[in-house]
């Protein structure tokens, strides 16, 4: 009697686990699949979503900076100017935040690997761009309308380092130099 | 008894341990879901401001090029369009011009437009629905355009503020318009050959001026043309005195020799009796091999015995192979057609 209950109880958990073992496993191989698909996905549209937002960002704090600079100017730098070239090169004479004992300053604006400097007349040069991106076109055009209005038309081209990760954006801008209105 | 106590907790544990299992991956797969929906939300919203940012400076840009046009003459360039037609602004030979209709697809995907409307004003002199006509006022809208009925509206208000102010004027003081043979002659700007860059000189008269532009008459041949520049030099591979701003070679005309300017923004000083080089040059270099400069363009050009033009001579291939010291070819029946203008 005894003999037979544990025959039966041993028959049982065998049979049982065996069955939930395969059910489980499958389950677990199932979800695994679909909870690991969904972090990836996850953390994928996050990376882009930090493209997206990077460029963005970036962009118009490039854009802001130099149409402010611009059109604060006296006039451009012409022999450290480099006009109609993908990477182009900007030098301005400007009145405002000049060291007290000048009277105007240079400002210089350049791509070095990918990303955009500043340098101000006196100090140290700075980055402009972040290193998360690509300042992949800084193009420059003089325009000059008539006998005294200076412009610069400028396309900026700014793109996510990680290829995998594309995002771009391209920001067209005119700023006549005012500080000689 | 105790195998039955056994073989019961065993089931309870093992059926208890799955359900929660596939609940908690339950709760799991929501909270992950909801999250990528959050993502995926966020990434359209800063794609859509993204594509705002990109419209609303093209908007910008059309205004200001309008102010541009503007300030170069109201009674020429303003007050001759028509109310309410489409135009849109382009850059044409350095400056800004408007032209009828809508414009070309801008960064694939933007379409820009302005329109013009006189401004009424009322009893009160101030702007209003319904007035007098105020010709010196006009209403400025500008509407890009992109996808599907995606638009971007900016409107001012311009006005002649400058018409009380007597523009600067300058004059054609330096020329010779009779070279009008066209054909290729310099070779410029060269298939990557390296052939260097043409030039024509002129003398000054008796009295010091300050030059604001030139005017050389060309035409493009090739299809793809370099953007080109005009130099003021002491002498061919002299003293650079001052750049022009630089044309797009896209922006010349094929068809016939047409007097294209070249603005000095920086004003060149001149002294009196003395010769002075106008040098073209292109980018990429056509004084480099190898450097992707194309073209050639045709400088019109007349040729006679004894020089055409008493005041200068023409040259081409000036500093070829990257020799800037390299006077290039002197061309001493030939010369160039070429109008230098001074400040008044």
């Amino acid at each position: 009697m005894r003999e037979s209950r544990l025959k039966k109880t041993i028959r049982y958990i065998r049979g049982t686990t065996l069955l939930e073992i395969v059910i489980y496993a499958a389950l677990f191989g199932i979800i695994a699949v679909i909870i690991s698909n969904f972090l990836i996905q996850v953390v994928n549209t996050y990376t882009i979503t930090r493209a997206e937002r990077e460029v963005l960002s970036n962009g118009r704090l490039l854009l802001e900076t130099l149409t402010k600079t611009i059109a604060e100017a006296q006039e451009i730098y012409t022999p450290t100017s480099a006009f109609n070239k993908d990477l182009g090169q900007l030098s301005l004479m400007t009145r405002t935040g000049v060291p007290t004992e000048h009277q105007t300053a240079y400002v210089d604006f350049w791509i070095d690997n990918g990303r955009m400097w500043m340098r101000k007349e006196g100090a140290a040069a700075v980055p402009l761009s972040a290193a998360s991106v690509r300042v992949s076109k800084f193009r420059l055009e003089r325009i000059s309308q008539g006998l005294s209005r200076d412009a610069v038309k400028l396309t900026l081209q700014v793109d996510f380092t990680q290829s995998k990760y594309q995002s771009s954006i391209t920001l067209n801008s005119t700023t006549a130099l005012r500080g000689n209105y | 008894m105790l195998g039955a106590l056994n073989s019961r907790s065993h089931k309870n544990a093992n059926g208890f341990g799955l359900v929660e299992i596939v609940v908690a991956v339950g709760i799991i797969s929501i909270t992950l879901f909801a999250l990528l929906q959050t993502e995926l939300v966020a990434i359209k919203l800063l794609r859509t401001e993204k594509e705002n940012l990109e419209a609303m400076l093209l908007a910008e840009e059309s205004l200001e090029a309008v102010r541009s046009i503007r300030d170069e003459s109201w009674t020429t360039q303003i007050a001759t369009l028509t109310d309410g037609a489409l135009y849109h602004p382009v850059v044409e030979n350095g400056k800004w011009k408007l032209s009828a209709g809508s414009s070309t697809v801008i960064s694939g995907k933007y379409q820009r437009s302005v329109t013009f409307k006189t401004a009424l004003r009322n009893v009160r002199d101030q702007i209003a629905a319904s007035g007098t006509a105020d010709p010196d006022t006009k209403e400025v809208t500008a509407i890009v355009s992109w996808g599907s009925g995606k638009q971007k509206t900016l409107t001012a208000y311009i006005t002649n503020f400058l018409s009380s102010i007597t523009p600067r004027a300058e004059a054609k003081t330096f020329f010779f318009e009779n070279g009008t043979t066209d054909a290729n002659l310099a070779a410029f700007p060269s298939q990557n050959a390296g052939d260097g860059d043409p030039s024509q000189s002129f003398t000054t008269g008796g009295a010091a001026v300050t030059v604001t532009k030139a005017e050389l008459y060309i035409k493009k041949v090739g299809t793809n043309l370099s953007d080109i520049y005009l130099e003021i030099r002491e002498s061919p591979t002299g003293n650079i005195l001052g750049t022009s701003t630089i044309i797009t070679g896209s922006a010349i005309s094929t068809s016939t020799l047409s007097w294209v300017s070249f603005r000095f923004p920086d004003f060149v000083a001149l002294v009196p009796n003395q010769s002075y080089t106008l040098r073209l040059g292109s980018i990429p270099p056509s004084t480099s091999a190898g450097s992707g400069s194309a073209g050639p363009l045709h400088w019109g050009y007349q040729q006679t015995a004894s020089s055409p033009y008493s005041g200068g001579v023409a040259r081409r291939y000036i500093g070829r192979l990257s020799n800037p010291s390299d006077q290039g070819q002197l061309l001493d029946q030939y010369d160039y057609s070429f109008r230098v203008y001074t400040l008044q």
